[in-house]
């Protein structure tokens, strides 16, 4: 049956491709010949033309360098000079890109100042919370100077919330290659009271393997009222340093 | 000269031989005409362009490799001129259409005859108007232009066997949209 069916369609498929037969396309119009000729010849001048004209100046050039040796000089002079025109703007340029850094570093200065002040008049805020985004903000600086330690320092010995001072612990830690820093954080070692302050400080001078905080840290243990925990923890650390 | 093969008539005009070009277009305008009309059925649009497709084979006569024959290089570039062309024509009005296949139904049958035949290539034309333009690109090349499934192939850039399939597809297609019409 489905032989049957293939057969009878492979018959309608003929029959359809001999109808098709009918449908042979007319013939172009007579003149289509004749329009491609002129486009051939129009195409066929205006490549001469372009030929002839790169012929014409290679010959200008080649009589113009054979017969006059000056030509030759003037030639050459004309590169020479051509060279040191562009050479010229192409420094012109490099000053201008020295210009343009010099203004961006100018630009990167004036906000670390901006950086500064801020940090520098937040501290003062009565709340404690601008307090912290103040000694968050010495995070983004990439040196600190004399005043910014200063006030840090300041906060670490006076603020009397324990998280700013914690805060301005670690702030002062990332300046710790700086001398005056490192001597501050030795001397603020006797003025916390916090337990916290306390242990975060020792476990900081182990860090830095600062052997100056070793008489601070013992002054620490002189205090009775001492929490045990940082009793211990201060122990350690004396006996860690002394090595 | 005129017995140098397609292949030997494009190099010599790559090579700078220009003249040749209207050697080639004499034996191919007539077919490539056919192509173009039987895929747009405008008769203006397609001399329009043979005319193009002629140019661009002398513009880009640099690009002809030869490693296939002329005449596929030939369908490739009448293939994009067709497209970009696609993209800018307007429809055709159905009178125009019908104009090329008046001039076809000239044998010496009877009136009643050649109206019935005329009416039957009506609808087939319809119906070839109503398939797919893979379908009517692929029926036209190997009905109408007569090339070789091998050749098709080189220019749709496909296998034989694809050719084969896609032939016998469209053919059905046609057949399928053809008896729709003729019941209506």
């Amino acid at each position: 049956m489905n032989g049957e069916k293939a057969h009878k369609d492979e018959l309608e498929n003929r029959d359809i491709w001999d109808l098709l037969d009918g449908l042979k396309s007319p013939e172009p119009s007579a003149d289509m010949e004749m329009r491609f000729q002129g486009t051939l010849d129009h195409y066929k001048q205006t490549e001469q033309e372009k030929r002839n004209y790169l012929q014409q100046l290679w010959l200008a050039l080649t009589t113009l360098f054979s017969f006059r040796p000056q030509a030759q000089l003037a030639y050459s002079v004309f590169l020479v000079t051509v060279s040191v025109v562009v050479g010229y703007s192409l420094n012109q340029n490099t000053t201008v890109e020295t210009n343009d850094n010099e203004r961006l570093s100018l630009l990167a200065n004036q906000v670390e100042q901006m950086r500064k002040l801020m940090v520098v008049s937040l501290l003062e805020n009565p709340s404690a919370t601008e307090r912290l985004r103040a000694v968050n903000y010495t995070g983004e600086m990439k040196a600190a100077d004399r005043q910014v330690i200063n006030t840090l320092l300041l906060t670490l010995n006076e603020d009397p919330n324990v998280n700013v001072r914690l805060v301005t612990l670690d702030a002062l830690a990332k300046f710790s290659s700086q001398p005056e820093v490192r001597a501050g954080l030795v001397n603020s070692i006797t003025r916390q009271e916090s337990p916290l302050v306390q242990v975060a400080m020792a476990n900081l001078m182990l860090k830095l393997q600062e052997k100056a905080s070793v008489a601070p840290l013992k002054k620490l243990l002189e205090q009775e009222a001492l929490n045990h925990a940082v009793r211990s923890k201060i122990e350690f650390t004396i006996n860690e340093l002394i090595i | 000269m005129i017995d140098l093969n397609d292949e030997q008539l494009m190099q010599l005009v790559k090579a700078g031989d220009l003249d040749k070009m209207s050697l080639l277009f004499k034996r191919h305008c007539r077919s490539l005409y056919g192509f173009l009309y039987h895929m747009t059925h405008d008769r203006v649009a397609s001399e329009d362009m043979v005319q193009n497709v002629f140019y661009r084979m002398l513009k880009y006569r640099s690009s002809y490799v030869g490693t296939g024959t002329f005449q596929t290089w030939m369908f490739h570039i009448a293939r994009n001129v067709l497209k970009d062309n696609g993209k800018r024509r307007h429809p055709v009005p159905w009178s125009d259409k019908m104009e090329g296949l008046a001039e076809n139904l000239t044998d010496g049958n009877t009136a009643d005859q050649q109206l019935e035949k005329k009416h039957d290539q009506q609808q087939l034309y319809r119906a070839v108007e109503l398939l797919k333009v893979q379908d009517r690109e692929i029926l036209t090349l190997s009905k109408f232009q007569e090339l070789k499934y091998h050749q098709i192939a080189q220019i749709l850039n496909i296998s034989e066997g694809s050719v084969k399939v896609r032939v016998h597809r469209a053919l059905n297609e046609l057949k399928n949209i053809y008896q729709k019409n003729k019941l209506l």
